[in-house]
């Protein structure tokens, strides 16, 4: 099963509204998804993508993990190298 | 003295007592236009805005018409974050109470977050957003359901987000009540001035025509079935067969009126004057019902008399029977004939939430600009509505007092007067 790109999850992320001082297209791997006005309801709204889209559960304890792209990434990332 | 100090303590020590509850900026999305001007002229006009139903992908139900705003859309009118988290008929109120604050020239960031308040009208809720969601939890599963359902069909949501947009952290509410709730809303709207308030966003709006909203409408059995705009929605006339929904309405920010003074509110385009409210005995009772009671309550309250009153802005159910009763009422109070009756709405079709604040927007510009708008229709008048209903074209005079009632279904009565302020 493939992985989830960064293009991908700004894909998943344009579904939920873009905030007109955020530019998804500017180097956000690292800024966190408060910053890009992506608040914790938009985070589980992006999450349940991912979980229908890789057939994963993810359980709200994680998205402490997962505050910036990067962090999201290499967590979905690593659940799916260990599936 | 400290600047931290509470609402309570300003408004009872450095504040005089509240003074009226003024209307100082009004903002509409109505069929007939985007924005207070274009809906007012379409109301004076007397054009007809309901069309076919076009908002439904399929159209089996037997409702054939609508008052829909059309060119309407979220895009490039509400921040796609929040578009995506709400219904229509909260992108409509969002609109509209922007338009208002705009207009009524507030400078927020000024005033005290806990002396703003916002209070909506709402009947139907996000019942296209519902709708969606429904459908894929049936289709797809409940993990398919989006996060967002949470906070956007239940009827608060137009309020939370017009709070949180602008900072409004004073008493926030919602009002469903149906056609009734927009008087209401203004009515709680003036009760959170004199409890220390100091701006109220208030109004109502309503979105919906999808199969759902639709489907949950017909339940009444008040709808008109028929098919040609031009005759679905008569109100008082030989014709009358039922009603045609619409979606928009209106939102208006009131003030007490020492504070707009205060910051030099630029307008003032009345004052909510009077309001009376009462609730019918069942259907089968042999008790009256209670319409006429509301409008002598709303008169007592702004303490005026029949004859104080230039203009009536009626329910007009379009029901036989309802239409009578209002007649019957009005004539009561007024005496047969004794007062200009007019109701826009059958050009608009009925808003529910958004009615009652829709007219009161109207009426509110029928004194700004001494003209009362028509009804749309020409019908010949049912003999038993002896009234004397507006229509044929507006009709100049000076308006200085307005009533508007306003019914909702279950047995909602609401009247409010609305008076010029010099």
């Amino acid at each position: 099963m493939s992985n989830l790109t960064l293009d991908a999850l700004k894909q998943l992320m344009r579904n939920c509204g873009v905030s007109e001082e955020t530019d998804l297209d500017s180097d956000i791997r690292q800024v966190t998804f408060e910053e890009l006005d992506y608040d914790s309801l938009a985070l589980l709204q992006i999450l349940a993508q991912i979980e229908n889209r890789f057939g994963l559960r993810l359980s709200e304890d994680d998205l402490d993990k997962m505050r910036t792209p990067e962090e999201l990434l290499n967590f979905v990332n690593g659940l799916l190298i260990g599936a | 003295m400290n600047a931290t100090r509470t609402a309570t303590e300003r408004s009872d020590a450095s504040r005089p007592a509240a003074g009226a509850a003024v209307v100082t900026g009004i903002g509409a999305v109505a069929p007939g236009g985007i924005g207070t001007e274009e809906v007012w002229a379409a109301a004076l006009e007397g054009r007809m805005s309901i069309g076919p139903l076009e908002r439904l992908p399929e159209n089996d139900y037997p409702l054939r018409v609508a008052g829909e705003v059309r060119e309407f859309q979220a895009k490039g009118r509400v921040p796609s974050r929040l578009s995506v988290e709400t219904d229509r008929w909260t992108h409509l109120s969002l609109v509209a109470a922007e338009m208002a604050l705009a207009d009524a020239q507030a400078d927020l960031d000024a005033l005290p977050a806990d002396e703003m308040a916002v209070v909506t009208a709402s009947s139907s809720g996000g019942t296209e957003f519902g709708q969606r969601e429904i459908e894929r939890l049936w289709s797809a599963g409940p993990s398919h359901v989006g996060a967002y359902q949470s906070i956007a069909w239940f009827y608060a949501a137009s309020t939370g987000q017009i709070s949180i947009r602008h900072g409004m952290k004073g008493p926030c509410g919602v009002i469903c009540t149906e056609e009734a709730g927009g008087l209401d809303a203004l009515a709680q709207a003036r009760r959170n001035l004199r409890d220390g308030a100091r701006l109220v966003v208030t109004g109502g709006t309503d979105a919906s025509l999808c199969p759902y909203g639709v489907v949950a409408q017909l339940s009444n059995g008040l709808l008109s079935t028929e098919a040609d705009p031009e005759r679905a929605y008569q109100p008082f006339s030989v014709n009358a067969g039922g009603y045609v929904p619409g979606e928009g309405g209106a939102m208006v920010v009131v003030e007490d009126e020492h504070g707009a003074d205060e910051r030099g509110a630029p307008r003032r385009y009345g004052e909510i004057a009077g309001y009376g409210a009462t609730f019918d005995p069942p259907p089968g009772s042999s008790r009256p019902p209670t319409l006429r009671t509301a409008i002598e309550k709303a008169l007592a309250d702004a303490a005026i008399t029949a004859g104080d009153v230039d203009v009536v802005f009626a329910d007009a159910l379009a029901i036989p029977e309802a239409d009578r009763l209002e007649a019957e009422a009005i004539g009561a109070v007024f005496g047969e004939r004794g007062v200009p009756v007019t109701a826009p709405k059958a050009g608009t079709g009925r808003l529910y939430a958004g009615g009652g604040a829709l007219d009161v927007m109207l009426a509110l510009l029928s004194i700004r600009d001494g003209v009362i708008p028509t009804t749309p229709g020409s019908a010949e008048l049912a003999a038993d509505c002896p009234i004397d209903l507006v229509r044929g074209g507006p009709r100049e005079r000076p308006v200085r007092t307005a009533l508007v009632l306003a019914r909702g279904h279950g047995g909602f009565n609401s009247a409010l007067v609305v008076r010029a302020r010099r």
